[in-house]
């Protein structure tokens, strides 16, 4: 329980008042001079019991009578087990806002949805309690921690609305950590606010354990978790996957996945209704579903031959989240995939080019352009879609040719040269080989699943870099960087430079024998190379599809809707919500990140884990939850004060007197 | 000494001088008096007849009957005589009680001299008997007119002190008067009611009349108290220190199960029962007592 006034608290001794008065009152006794003592000694004797527990009661209600006045007059606050958890006067309250697509699952009844309920319980909760004290917000899309009105309803507040991206809980954590430690919060409350969905809070992310080792020497921190994981009764997501442009002079046509996920109690086969707009252009089409998805492969439809590309977008009826209703693509003519491997080592490029030629998709063109190293000025970067660069770094002019081919948003990968290292590209440079030399090869112990050039696959299987064998590899001297995949001595074997504003990676191994197993357990550069060039390709391509949120999107700021709807779409909202924008030939559709559409959450045995050693409490609500998570209690505690006084008054009552015989 | 006997007041005395005071049931005196005796007299009051036997006064053989019945019947009248007066008056501590007027004491006093006043005054005998731890002092009943005064003087001289001895005097003043007497017993009666029962019935079984004036002060009837208090006992005993709020409404019980344990004990041994108030004036409640035993039928 907390106090809005806890000063008066002080005078809790005077609820000992009745029984000093009475010690007092004993202590200044009279004396009578008595005859009829017979009588005195037998009231003495039958006194034991009854009137004695009248007695005691009577001193227990005056000084609960007395202890609920204090009470009120410090204005408690409650909300049950709650109550007892806030305390003390919060000077900083951070609020971790999960505003992912998941969260505007909605309540039928009420039609107020997981997000809007949690920051409608918080309003309430700070308008009791937070008087005077900071309050930050860090939502979920920007994670950026931002002091906030506290008088202002933070459902009013741009920055908690509705999105269709994805959270990283503990990225968020993170920037709460920076933002405490930097500005010395003092007593400080974390509430975050989340369905628990396992993509957004991402239970083996290393960041975890770093935040708890850090939060834990922290004084006077104390964490709210605000859960509504409560799953939908009967939601459905729809997707649109690999769209593609195709098809020979006047049979154009445009071919792409729909994924229908159902979230909810019942798994009856359903027809669902879609509506398909492509080029503001309408049809409909009928999904059958059984089971918890539906997958609708190949779906074509025809289009005019002179149209260069275009936007869709499927639509399904309105259920209980109206944001996983819709998915926008855009489509185009596919660029061909083409590679440029600059190489010192022939063999190395070999292996290079078969994996970056193999064709992943059979409707996609493929090239790969091999120069050597002596001939590496000759390069022409144009048309290209992934550059491997296996030599000695570039300098000079050649490196800020690259520099800007990763800022156009295509990747470069550098593979370690057999010599040289003296040159510096993206802050790093090659250090020494190091080898086994005969002893056990280094295998790689963690890799980074949830994103890039590494993650699990689209079905959640990882990519088995676990039988990896390095033999040798090469030093990388410089930051910063986040290692995607590290070695059992602690070196990374595959890095992402993180102070270039493109894709630019380092392998520090080479697929030879002799050097590592890339090339014999090919799957692990096979998908790195592919998704590198999947990337560089979406990059060139006048259409792409990014993830919502993504800093990617952040780039449309400029551009024009292409769905009249998304007009009303705020300038600032737009990037962070689905939509279909262009700007000249080029398309981008934003779409709900996909893991969004996965239902699967934390239970509570996770969620306590991931909070182990810090002062953490879990208040679990629903979607459409309404009552307030504290609320002041004087009147209750008066009424209590008032029913006190008149068990009291009505002990104290006078029995009847006994008529004396005559 | 005559300044020792403010307990007399002359207004009250003039006031009940024209009341006598009347035993209930006859009386064995030693002269002639106004109290009914159980032998056959020579008053006007008319007794019996009775057949004329040897012996037999002539004078007193009724000759009407013997016209109309042919029979010899001798009339017999009452016998009246003079009435022995015992005020009993209890000296133990506890009557030394008093809730701001006049105690216990002073009250029993005023009581027993204007008794003893009017007594003597009509011609009966007066003795006084002091109930202490047994009984402290006594005066025998005698009816020569020094006598008032020496009753009345052990009568300022009484102080209240100790336990009380109130059965034990009463079963030895039972044994010691030898012939029937009034009683007169003066006191609060703090004492066993069985008890006391007991010493009633002695004086009856003696075939003593038997008058019991109670005193009780108000305050210790109502026992209405505000704060803690040591009540001290005036019979020397211990002290207790009790929270009145406590434990009045358990006093009042007692008492009241021992008023009504008293009612029952003087009802059963007949004895003429006065609950005194302090606060009523004495000369009241004496001349509702002589007014209770006047006999109906006038003389």
């Amino acid at each position: 329980m907390t106090f809005l006034q806890p000063i008066l608290l002080a005078g809790l001794p005077l609820v000992a008042l009745p029984i000093l008065i009475h010690l007092i009152n004993r202590w200044r006794h009279r004396k009578v001079e008595w005859g009829a003592m017979m009588f005195l000694l037998d009231a003495k004797r039958l006194t034991r019991g009854m009137a004695k527990l009248r007695f005691w009661l009577i001193m227990a209600m005056r000084m609960l009578a007395i202890a609920a006045l204090l009470f009120a007059f410090a204005r408690p606050l409650t909300s049950g087990w709650l109550g007892l958890a806030i305390g003390g006067q919060v000077e900083t309250t951070i609020i971790l806002l999960d505003r992912s697509a998941s969260m505007e699952q909605t309540d039928l009844n009420s039609r107020v949805s997981k997000r809007q309920a949690a920051l409608s319980q918080l309003s309430s909760m700070l308008e009791n309690t937070g008087s005077g004290s900071r309050l930050v917000l860090i939502e979920s899309v920007d994670n950026v921690a931002r002091e906030i009105d506290p008088g202002q309803p933070l459902n009013e507040l741009l920055d908690t609305s509705p999105t269709a991206t994805s959270s990283d809980i503990p990225g968020m954590l993170e920037t709460a950590l920076e933002y405490v430690t930097a500005n010395l919060t003092g007593r400080t409350d974390i509430w975050i606010c989340s369905d628990l969905r396992e993509h957004d809070w991402n239970v083996n992310d290393g960041r975890w354990a770093t935040a708890r080792e850090k939060f834990q020497p922290l004084e006077g921190v104390k964490f709210f978790l605000l859960s509504y994981a409560e799953r939908a009764s009967d939601n459905l997501a729809v997707r649109i996957e690999n769209v593609q442009k195709r098809g020979a002079k006047g049979e154009q046509e445009v071919q792409f996945d729909v994924v229908l996920q159902r979230e909810g109690d019942s798994l009856a086969p359903q027809s669902v209704p879609c509506e398909l707009v492509i080029n503001g252009v309408r049809s409909t089409f009928n999904m059958e579903l059984s089971g918890d998805s539906a997958l609708l492969q190949g779906h074509r439809i025809p289009i005019e031959d002179e149209l260069a590309g275009g936007w869709g977008r499927v639509d399904i009826p309105a259920d209980e989240n109206l944001i996983d209703n819709t998915s926008y693509f855009v489509f185009s003519d596919s660029p061909v995939h083409r590679t440029v491997i600059v190489y010192e080592d022939a063999q190395v490029a070999d292996a290079l080019r078969i994996a970056a030629t193999a064709p992943l998709d059979a409707g996609i063109s493929y090239e790969a352009q091999l120069i050597e190293a002596n001939r590496a000025e000759e390069v022409e970067l144009e048309n290209v879609s992934l550059l491997i660069w296996q030599a000695e770094l570039p300098d000079g002019v050649l490196s800020d040719q690259i520099q800007a081919f990763v800022r156009s948003g295509r990747p470069a990968l550098f593979f370690p040269p057999d010599r040289g290292g003296d040159n510096a590209i993206f802050d790093f440079q090659w250090g020494e080989w190091q080898e086994s030399a005969g002893a056990e090869p280094h295998r790689v112990t963690t890799w980074r699943r949830e994103s890039d050039l590494l993650a699990d696959t689209s079905s959640g299987e990882p990519i088995g870099l676990g039988d990896l064998r390095t033999d040798a590899y090469r030093k990388l001297v410089g930051e910063p960087g986040r290692v995607l995949a590290q070695l059992d001595d602690g070196s990374p074997l595959l890095l992402r430079v993180t102070n270039s504003d493109g894709p630019a990676y380092f392998w520090t191994t080479l697929p030879v024998w002799g050097k590592s197993s890339l090339a014999q357990d090919g799957v692990a550069l096979y998908v790195s190379l592919q998704r590198a060039l999947t990337i560089g390709a979406e990059a060139q391509s006048q259409s792409r599809s990014v993830d919502a949120g993504s800093p990617d999107a952040k780039a449309i700021e400029n551009w024009q809707p292409l769905d009249e709807s998304l007009n009303a779409v705020l300038l600032s909202q737009r990037w962070m919500n689905a939509g279909a924008y262009s700007l000249g030939e080029r398309q981008i559709a934003l779409v709900r990140p996909a893991a969004e559409d996965l239902a699967a959450v934390l239970d509570a045995d996770q969620v306590n884990g991931l909070f182990n050693g810090l002062d953490f409490r879990h208040v679990e609500q629903q979607a459409g939850s309404s009552g307030a998570l504290t609320s002041e209690v004087w009147r209750a505690v008066l009424t209590v004060m008032v029913l006190a006084m008149l068990m009291e008054a009505f002990l104290c009552l006078p029995e009847r007197k006994e008529s004396v015989p005559t | 000494m005559q300044d020792q006997r403010d307990f007399l007041d002359p207004d009250v005395l003039a006031r009940l001088a024209p009341l006598s005071l009347h035993a209930r049931f006859p009386m064995l005196g030693n002269v002639s008096g106004r109290h009914r005796s159980p032998i056959r007299g020579s008053s006007l009051e008319f007794a019996a007849y009775r057949e004329y036997a040897p012996g037999d006064d002539l004078r007193r053989l009724d000759w009407r009957v013997h016209g109309r019945s042919d029979r010899y019947y001798v009339k017999q009248f009452e016998a009246d005589t003079n009435l022995r007066l015992c005020v009993v008056v209890d000296t133990s501590g506890s009557m030394r009680y008093s809730a701001g007027g006049m105690s216990k004491l002073d009250y029993a006093k005023r009581l027993a001299g204007t008794l003893a006043y009017l007594a003597a005054n009509q011609g009966d005998a007066v003795g006084l008997y002091c109930a202490g731890a047994g009984i402290a002092h006594h005066i025998d009943p005698k009816r020569n007119a020094t006598h008032l005064g020496t009753v009345l003087d052990e009568l300022a001289m009484l102080k209240a002190s100790g336990e009380t001895g109130l059965v034990e005097a009463l079963h030895e003043a039972a044994e010691k008067v030898p012939q029937r007497a009034l009683f007169v017993i003066i006191s609060d009666l703090f004492v066993n009611p069985e008890e006391l029962g007991e010493a009633f019935q002695h004086l009856r079984f003696r075939k003593h009349d038997a008058s019991v004036f109670h005193l009780l002060e108000q305050k210790e009837i109502d026992f209405e108290f505000d704060r803690p208090i040591r009540f001290v006992d005036l019979e020397g005993g211990a002290s207790i220190l009790a929270d009145p709020t406590m434990i009045a409404q358990q006093y009042r019980t007692a008492l009241h199960n021992y008023l009504e344990s008293l009612t029952e004990v003087v009802r059963e041994a007949r004895v003429d029962y006065h609950r005194v108030a302090l606060d009523e004036p004495y000369g009241d409640v004496l001349a509702r007592f002589l007014l209770s035993r006047t006999p109906k039928k006038s003389r």
